[in-house]
């Protein structure tokens, strides 16, 4: 039985000759956490965006596709990949502070998501934002503050909020916790863990931090420079990795009660 | 010897006026009388969450800003690094520009301020050659970072006050960031206020350690006791948010 909600197959992309993703390959399945990990511009939040047939204009795609719910993404119509980023597909993109509207407030932002694909009656809309807000535990008052009264947590949790507005099956996360600190971390990642439990949607995770992955991860995918170096379940890639490239950025994380003097570069 | 920093009961309040009537508000207490003393060639760490006042100690300690009370006594010149290598570099300057200005406004002859600057780029591995007159947009968020450093140290402060300044890079930046404050302050002797919210990052840097909530410190120890035996509960309870490996 094929439970693939997202199939990425033998992706090329190069812009200005230079292959920025190379035959990147992972399926995502519901219910289920695959994390993309990488340094800055080993690809990862570019091939977030070619899901989302959002790659830049000066990109070529080589070869390859990339399957949501068994349809390559390439051959839709505009209109029709219109409707599916936001509503199927959704994503969260780095820089948190940058992803809300100052001007409006929280609960309006959360309405335009679902208005953007729903028809709901404005009652029903209401009904929905309160729901989301519960499910990311804020307050059913937070819908009438601005973003500027919000702490960067807070903020995290009203973007996630519209990025499940609309029930997606697939949930594209980008760095979303590098901007937070470590306790807030933790809540917001706990919170991801959760919410996926009850509504089953298949998460990619993009991050440079790999105790971020331990934390959050079923399945990894380790990239540089444009290419899968490893690729396993969590337990495999962080208990045995396979390549000096994995076990140097996993190596690379000051940890508790490590009394080294100086970290491997 | 006598201590390189020294901080007594510190405070230093915001206040805000806001409603038609312009009534004082309750002040914001951003600083609630915080003491510490850093040796020299010690790296005291201060963590906590954001909001807690770290990063406005950081500011009372180099001038930026003047407590309202309470007081300090700082016995070497001290400078600043901040968390945001893009946003604390003028990027209509060159790097040689940017770490050079401090000793410019001070009347330093051109040609000592070229010496200089060249040694100090140096002394943060960025001495190839272009380096100096690249922009800010030309150069890695760990080599900007470098650059702020770098202009930190070119006048030789004894004291570096460091406000997250690993925290907005990936990892594997952040490592080689780390190994080279550790260095720097061997072979120059500095004096460190490390501040951060990330309490592995601290227990790497720091031999002493403050741990702050709200204004306060709610715990002061050394490095092995802070990660070995935490006695308040926020201290533990920042212990336990720390992702594990």
């Amino acid at each position: 039985m094929n439970d693939k909600v997202l199939e990425v197959k033998d992706l090329t992309v190069s812009i200005d000759g230079r292959r920025v993703i190379d035959k990147v390959d992972f399926d995502l399945h519901p219910g289920r956490i695959l994390a993309l990990v990488g340094e800055s511009g080993s690809g990862k939040t570019l091939t977030a965006l070619a899901v989302l047939d959002l790659l830049p204009m000066v990109s070529v795609r080589e070869k390859g596709e990339i399957k949501f719910k068994g349809r390559n993404v390439f051959d839709l119509e505009t209109g029709e990949m219109r409707k599916i980023r936001g509503d199927g597909i959704a994503m969260v993109f780095q820089e948190p502070f940058t992803a809300l509207n100052p001007v409006m407030r929280a609960g309006d932002q959360i309405s335009e998501a679902i208005v953007a694909h729903k028809g709901y009656s404005r009652i029903r809309v209401a009904g929905r934002v309160k729901e989301l807000l519960d499910m990311v535990k804020l307050s059913p008052e937070t819908s009438g503050r601005y973003p500027h009264e919000l702490s960067g947590g807070m903020r995290q949790r009203v973007i996630l909020a519209m990025a499940l507005a609309c029930d997606p099956d697939v949930l594209i996360l980008d760095e979303p916790t590098t901007a937070l600190d470590v306790s807030i971390q933790k809540q917001i990642l706990d919170l991801i863990k959760q919410i996926q439990e009850e509504n089953r949607f298949a998460i990619l995770f993009i991050t440079h931090d790999f105790s971020v992955v331990n934390m959050i991860a079923d399945e990894v995918c380790v990239m540089k420079q444009g290419t899968v170096v490893e690729k396993g379940t969590k337990e495999e890639v962080l208990g045995r990795p396979r390549e000096r490239y994995t076990r140097r950025l996993i190596s690379c994380i000051p940890r508790l009660g490590d009394r080294r003097e100086r970290l491997p570069v | 010897m006598e201590p390189m920093v020294e901080v007594i009961d510190l405070k230093k309040y915001f206040r805000e006026r806001k409603g038609l009537f312009r009534h004082e508000k309750e002040p914001i207490k951003a600083v609630d009388g915080v003491s510490f003393t850093v040796e020299k060639g010690r790296t005291f760490g201060l963590v906590g969450e954001s909001g807690c006042g770290k990063s406005t100690i950081a500011k009372l300690i180099v001038g930026i800003l003047s407590p309202d009370s309470g007081r300090k006594i700082i016995r070497a010149d001290r400078d600043i690094v901040f968390q945001d290598p893009f946003s604390s570099l003028n990027p209509r300057m060159t790097a040689k520009e940017i770490i050079g200005e401090s000793l410019l406004v001070r009347g330093v002859r051109k040609k000592e301020i070229e010496s200089r600057v060249r040694e100090t780029l140096r002394l943060v591995r960025l001495d190839g050659p272009p380096c100096a007159d690249k922009y800010p947009h030309q150069f890695s968020g760990g080599e900007r970072q470098r650059i702020a450093i770098a202009r930190a140290l070119v006048r030789r402060p004894g004291i570096l006050v460091l406000d997250e300044p690993v925290s907005s890079l990936d990892v594997s930046i952040q490592a080689g960031i780390l190994n080279l404050l550790k260095d720097l302050q061997g072979e120059l002797g500095l004096t460190y206020v490390f501040i951060s919210h990330d309490l592995r990052v601290v227990e790497f840097m720091s031999d002493f350690v403050g741990v702050m909530k709200e204004g306060r410190l709610v715990e002061i120890a050394s490095r092995e006791e802070i990660y070995s035996a935490p006695k308040a509960e926020y201290t533990k309870h920042l212990l336990e948010s720390i992702p594990k490996i």
